[in-house]
């Protein structure tokens, strides 16, 4: 519902301040206290998957990457089956687990827990890996105002049933990710949002999210591939996508206060290094299109 | 409930030993004897003495002396002061028509006695705006407007432009009670707080309270604005308009019944989306069709049906309409029925039924298939009320009254229709409460030199059904509550009531002719909230009920005041202090779902708040010149469990220093000029001291988890316009003007506010970005007429 309100008022912005403008200006901030940040979206998708710690930066620092955590101990524990994958540092942040080859390492319904251990100190985070949607077909059409452009639509389907499923729709032009924070595509069931049982459980997509995958502003031209993927994300998984859209698309009159993404990543009480970042297992369904 | 009727008789009767022996009173109306119009706050006197009264919001007034000859003396600020021999040996009526001193001789100050009403009245913290003083401060686009008058006054500031309402005295925007002839406004804003909602071709007066509230006055905490609109000419036909850039007026009054019955109604309709079609067209083609305009009518009847008898009707009824693909559209309407009776020539009653709905509307439709999305929410109000006034002598002036107020909340409905053509309710419970007050309070004269203004509001909150009602656990302070129970209630079964007892004092101990001390305390109780976590207020901001999980807000107020004028009263200054404290201040878990969510209380949080600060103005309201300076210095802190570290943090309206300067100079009956300067220190703002990368995504993150850190740049802007009445010197019927205006003159562009993004060039780079509403000079005409 929040990305429903950030496109209203992105339009209304535009409308109604015709003198409005935006500069990019420099403000002095303070030096953030040092974080461990952890990125772990683990799928099921027949690739070696990684998992990313660094150190967080200060927020202007633009001069240097990330300053990558060597010497962790990176555990996926598979609770379910009672197996346990160790994640070995290949470089730049990044703990790899190498699949075999049609083998994978996250399994629909099993309950995982990963441990990471730095200097003594063992952070821990939890998910169970949750069902994804049903992808009919992408189709693609003709922009009206100028016919060499074209956009893509998703036609997909939530799955019914009394629980309710969240989705990270990720969608790529010629390989490359639209990877803006503007483009995060999240989906409560079919539509934005929901509330208690109040949602579109078992719907077709919903325009938002069926049309989300051509970003605002963007387009493909003929013979581009458009692929999608439609990754199954828990609803905390989901507030923190939401978080990060509101904190980074921030602009004009709906702006809320910045308040943190809310990780899972547990830090035990009185550690001096705190975990930022999330802990996802992921079923993906994929399909492309070739545009025309 | 017994209990407290008992209460409020015990009030009562505590006035009733104040016997009167050989007493009559004079009674009548005040009104402009051009058009009828009765005016409000006139001065009636016996001459020499401070013994006198002033006239009401209806222009009725009641002074109780001793048998004997009198001179009464009428005195009003921009009319010639009348003075009128009266023997008293009966009970008379004695209604005066007074004439606008602008029409005879505006270079030579006439205006013989000395208006010094802020020295001598009990009434602190109070602004009181004429219309005609308003006209000569052009806005936006050189529009008049109310509001934006409102917001150049101390102790008033925003947020920033493109904010709806103002913030007094580091209370919300929600604890401000706009009163449209007795019925409130809930939005009192167009096109996003550019414009408000009062046609200025309508409204008669506009007083502002910011503290010592009278006891009449009460459901919101921290001011109350009282809109006045014209009855309507009720000796000739008038009709008023002006085109502008923006939107264009028109209004038409005059007799239904000469000197016994009079209308008016008038229209405002903007054409903002036809102006802006060539510059879309160009910057954004996919929004050309776009719709945007708002449009609003006002319109008022009344009837005199004898000398004491009269009825008024008054409605107002707008709208803001967006469309691009969607709808979006929002505004109020309400209806006021008004019944003045006077019982005798010293007790005034004044009844009101009024109704009161703000709603907005979302709409998303595909036109080639089924999928639909709807969305709208409501607040409607029904309310009667009886204000009685009672001169019960000349030093005491008693009102007492009841008010109730039905109210009905619709915080969603919506729903969501699929390609397939499923269907899902999003729809959220209505919600009903009631509310019950009875006040009394009189303004004493203790003795020549000191007055005491004493009063209580007895309110009384009732959350009802039907509905559902949910109950939370308690849980650590900043999460999300667990539900413990959920249970329905029947229609009007009471869920949870909330009583309280409003204190209202303020006294005035005038020092000698020029100066005074004042100094005033209120308790003020606040049952409905706006749900919000946007630093601005916008249209979807709509009022929430205290529940059996929402306490109501609670505010005290203390304020001292030193006021003194120079020159003969040609310049008037104040001091003052305030200290404000608040109980049950709403704020909400960090990450708060608060839209269309059914377990939206598990969200909130209810903490504290202060607000201290000290005022200082100079007005001057005599001569060629007038305008006033203002400085403010003040601040606003929260305090909640579960957010920035639990401590005291500047609250999202905190502004250290604001400087109002004020000026129109009339150079002759054809020119006049106008210059307004504004200083504010940004607003408080969270900024981020850290960032870190997941799945490529930069995320900002605040390691120090205090709320507003930091502060946006200041707020500063300078306004200049230009008046061209052309046909000052003409003596025919029809009159026109010309209004040249500048606003954001030094072309400043104003952070409103300040994010964090990636750069979209670079994605391994970070920035700050400054969103600025005005980012240019704006200029304007706009033509004004009369016939």
């Amino acid at each position: 519902m929040k990305t429903l309100i950030i496109y209203l008022i992105s339009i209304i912005t535009v409308l109604l301040f015709l003198t409005a403008c935006e500069d990019v200006v420099q403000v002095k901030l303070d030096q953030g206290k040092q974080l461990l940040a952890v990125d772990a979206f683990v799928n099921d998708l027949r690739q070696n998957q990684n998992i990313r710690l660094i150190f967080s930066q200060n927020y202007f620092d633009n001069s240097t990457t990330a300053t990558p955590v060597i010497g962790a101990q990176v555990v996926l524990k598979d609770l379910t089956a009672n197996i346990s994958y160790t994640f070995n540092y290949t470089n730049n942040g990044n703990y790899t687990y190498s699949i075999n080859a049609g083998d994978t390492i996250a399994k629909l319904g099993h309950a995982y827990q990963l441990q990471i251990t730095y200097q003594g100190i063992q952070y821990v985070a939890a998910a169970v890996q949750k069902r994804t949607a049903i992808i009919d077909s992408i189709s693609s059409k003709k922009t009206n105002s100028d016919p060499t452009k074209y956009r893509c639509t998703l036609w997909g389907k939530d799955l019914p049933g009394p629980i309710h499923d969240f989705y990270w729709v990720k969608s790529f032009k010629n390989s490359v990710f639209f990877g803006k924070t503007n483009e995060i595509n999240v989906a409560y069931d079919a539509s934005l949002g929901g509330s208690g049982d109040a949602s579109a459980n078992g719907f077709m997509f919903t325009p938002p999210i069926a049309k989300g995958i051509t970003p605002f502003g963007e387009y493909f031209r003929q013979n581009d591939t458009c692929r999608v993927e439609i990754h199954a994300i828990s609803e905390e998984c989901f507030n923190f996508f939401n978080q990060i859209i509101n904190n980074t698309n921030n602009q004009g009159l709906f702006a809320t206060t910045l308040e943190n993404a809310k990780t899972n990543i547990i830090t035990p009480s009185g550690s001096p290094l705190k975990a930022v970042g999330f802990f996802n297992m992921a079923t993906v369904i994929t399909a492309t299109k070739i545009v025309q | 409930m017994n209990s407290r009727l008992i209460l409020f008789l015990i009030f009562l009767s505590l006035f009733f030993h104040l016997r009167a022996q050989e007493k009559f009173t004079i009674k009548g109306y005040v009104k402009d004897k051009k058009n009828g119009e009765s005016l409000i706050g006139v001065i009636v006197q016996k001459k020499g003495t401070t013994i006198g009264i002033t006239s009401n919001e209806y222009g009725f007034y009641s002074l109780t002396l001793l048998t004997g000859k009198y001179t009464i003396v009428y005195t009003y600020l921009g009319y010639k002061t009348v003075e009128k021999e009266v023997e008293l040996n009966k009970n008379i009526t004695l209604n005066m028509e007074m004439e606008s001193s602008e029409n005879v001789l505006q270079e030579v100050d006439i205006v013989s006695e000395a208006e010094d009403k802020n020295i001598k009245s009990v009434e602190m913290s109070t602004a009181k705006l004429e219309i005609k003083q308003v006209q000569k401060i052009p806005a936006l686009f050189g529009e008049v407007d109310v509001v934006r008058a409102v917001q150049l006054l101390p102790g008033v500031t925003t947020v920033g432009e493109g904010s709806s309402g103002f913030n007094v005295r580091g209370g919300n925007v929600d604890q401000n009670l706009i009163l449209l002839d007795d019925a409130p406004v809930f939005n009192s804003s167009h096109l996003f707080g550019f414009f408000s909602v009062f046609n200025p071709d309508a409204v008669k007066d506009l007083k502002l309270y910011k503290g010592g509230i009278p006891s009449q006055y009460g459901g919101r905490t921290s001011s109350v604005l009282d809109v006045r609109l014209k009855e309507g000419n009720n000796k000739n036909f008038q009709a008023t308009g002006g085109i502008g850039t923006i939107f264009s007026r028109f209004s038409v009054e005059g007799p239904v019944k000469k000197e016994k019955a009079s209308f008016i109604v008038a229209g405002r309709r903007s054409y903002l989306d036809v102006l802006a079609k060539p510059i879309l067209s160009q910057k954004q083609p996919s929004l050309k069709n776009a719709q945007f305009y708002f449009y609003d009518l006002t319109a008022k009847v009344n009837y005199r049906i004898n000398d004491k008898n009269t009825l008024f009707l008054s409605g107002y009824l707008g709208r803001d309409v967006f469309g691009a693909g969607f709808t979006f559209n929002w505004g109020n309407a309400t209806a006021t029925t008004r019944w003045n009776h006077i019982f005798n020539p010293r007790l005034f009653m004044n009844l009101t039924a009024f109704y009161s709905n703000y709603d907005y509307k979302i709409l998303f439709t595909q036109s080639s298939n089924n999928q639909k999305f709807e969305w709208q929410a409501n607040i409607v109000n029904y309310s009667a009320k009886s204000d009685f006034i009672w001169y019960a002598s000349a030093k005491n002036t008693i009102h007492f009254g009841v008010q109730n107020i039905f109210y009905q909340f619709n915080p969603t409905t919506a729903a969501i229709t699929d390609y397939a053509g499923n269907t899902t309710n999003l729809s959220l419970d209505k919600k009903y409460a009631n509310e019950l007050a009875a006040y009394i309070g009189n303004e004493q004269k203790i003795t020549d030199k000191l007055t005491f203004e004493y009063g209580i509001r007895l309110s009384n909150f009732n959350y009802l059904g039907k509905t559902t009602v949910y109950y939370y656990r308690d849980t650590i302070a900043g999460i999300e509550k667990p539900l413990d129970k959920e249970t329905k209630f029947n229609v009007l079964q009471s869920i949870k009531d909330y009583f309280n007892p409003e204190p209202r004092f303020s006294a005035n101990y005038v020092l000698n002719k020029f100066s005074s001390v004042k100094w005033s305390y209120n308790r003020m109780a606040q049952y409905i909230q706006i749900v919000s976590n946007t630093a601005a207020t916008t249209p979807l901001d709509i009022y929430t009920p205290a529940t059996n999980n929402v306490k109501p807000l609670i505010a005290d107020q203390g304020t001292v005041g030193y006021f003194r004028n120079f020159k003969d009263n040609t310049y008037e200054t104040s001091v003052e202090l305030f200290y404000k404290y608040f109980q049950n201040q709403l704020d909400y878990i960090d990450n708060a779902n608060l839209i269309a969510n059914k377990y939206i209380e598990s969200q909130f949080l209810q903490g504290l708040g202060r607000a201290y600060g000290l005022e200082l103005y100079i007005k001057k309201s005599k001569g060629k010149w007038n305008g006033w300076i203002s400085y403010t210095l003040s601040r606003t802190e929260r305090k909640v469990q579960g957010i920035s570290n639990n401590d005291w943090f500047y609250s999202k309206y905190d502004r250290t220093h604001l400087i109002n300067f004020v000026n129109t100079y009339d150079f002759n009956k054809k020119w006049s000029a106008s210059l307004t300067f504004v200083f504010l220190t940004g607003t408080p703002a969270t900024f981020p001291d850290a960032k870190f990368q997941i799945q490529g995504y930069n995320v900002p993150y605040n390691t120090t988890n205090t709320r507003n850190n930091y502060r946006n740049t200041p707020y500063n802007r300078l306004d200049l316009g230009l008046t061209w009445n052309i046909d000052a010197m003409k003596t025919r019927r029809f009159k026109n003007s010309l209004v040249f205006s500048v606003y954001n003159v030094y072309n400043r562009r104003n952070a409103y506010s300040i994010y964090f993004r990636t750069d979209p060039n670079n994605p391994n780079e970070t920035q700050a970005v400054r969103f600025s509403v005005i980012g240019s000079i704006v200029p304007a005409v706009t033509w004004n007429f009369q016939f």
